[in-house]
């Protein structure tokens, strides 16, 4: 039962991330311009950063559905997930009014508390997708299906 | 293989997919993606306007030669404390971000609405960092009110000063009879 949750959990996880980096990419000059809003890093940073966080939450979301690079997908997640909280957070304290900037800007998506809170629990769903995976991926083998079948 | 080395080659990988696509496309330019802005910082009206933007802009000369005429409300969007140590001449303040405590509470105080919508024409304006985004936002709020002649200052109030344009200082009067 837990694996099926996990495995959806991980598939869910595949294709939000697909689907945010995919629209960002289609339109980096619009998602660095996103990224500007916030007023938190330095305006050269911006254009690099426009390209390569959709560049990371591509490659994150094709490793969440490998065995291999699971945890490492799913803790790098996570921290996306947190640092979008917290850039979304310090931007309500200071006052700015912006879009998120999360899927393009094909969706209006305002930052509010509510999307702040949503992206820490999205992190700490994808930090528990990371320690639940510890089992199956890095401990005891998995017994073959006859070994299995015997008992 | 550990998690730091799974996250390290995670990373490399992006890095080098980002790095042939920045080859490939080049990097974004701020200022060719902001549809508000003809520059990154700047509060400039596009080089080519959004037909659909319902956001017009008014250059620092034009907004001059209005400045005490009939009608002509100029609005400024700063936080108080900046408004009070100087302003256009006869504008008044509105933070569009200093009212409602609450998440998502997008009202306006009544008092400057009222005097607004009794204007042909309001300009906001505001310090002009980042896409002067506190005019850009009231004069948007503004035009949902129904108000139909709203501008945006290009380049706020740090250019106004710069020209040595017609401006003043002092309490904010108005703000105290907003106070609830």
């Amino acid at each position: 039962m837990t694996q099926a949750i996990r495995w959806s959990v991980r598939v869910g996880f595949c294709a939000l991330f697909v689907w945010a980096g995919w629209t960002k990419l289609l339109d980096p000059g619009a998602f660095a311009a996103d990224i500007s809003h916030y007023r938190v890093l330095p305006e050269k940073l911006v254009p690099p950063l426009a390209v390569g966080l959709p560049v990371l939450e591509c490659v994150v979301a094709l490793a969440l559905l490998t065995r291999t690079y699971l945890r490492g997908a799913a803790w790098l997640g996570a921290g996306m997930l947190a640092l979008f909280a917290a850039a979304m957070a310090q931007a309500k304290l200071r006052g700015i009014d912006l879009d998120c900037g999360c899927f393009g800007r094909e969706i209006a998506d305002p930052v509010s508390w509510g999307k702040v809170a949503l992206n820490g629990g999205l992190a700490m769903l994808a930090a528990w997708v990371a320690c639940s995976a510890h089992d199956s991926v890095s401990g005891l083998p998995e017994p073959p299906p006859e070994a299995a079948n015997r008992t | 293989m550990s998690i730091s080395a799974q996250i390290a080659r995670l990373c490399l990988c992006a890095l080098l997919v980002s790095v042939g696509l920045a080859v490939v496309r080049g990097l974004p330019s701020l200022a060719a993606s902001d549809s508000t802005s003809a520059e990154p910082g700047a509060c400039r009206a596009p080089a080519q306007p959004d037909a659909n933007s319902s956001v017009r802009f008014i250059d620092q000369d034009q907004a001059k030669t209005l400045v005490g005429a009939p009608g002509v409300v100029f609005v400024d969007c700063r936080p108080r404390a900046e408004f009070e140590l100087g302003h256009v001449s006869g504008a008044v303040h509105l933070d569009p971000t200093g009212h409602g405590a609450k998440d998502g509470d997008r009202a306006l105080p009544h008092a400057p609405l009222d005097l607004l919508s009794r204007a042909s024409t309001v300009i906001t304006y505001c310090d002009a960092q980042a896409q002067c985004e506190r005019s850009l936002l009231l004069a948007a709020r503004l035009r949902e009110a129904g108000l139909r002649d709203v501008r945006v200052l290009e380049d706020g109030m740090p250019a106004w000063l710069a020209h040595g344009y017609p401006a003043e200082s002092g309490i904010c009067a108005q703000c105290e009879a907003d106070q609830p």
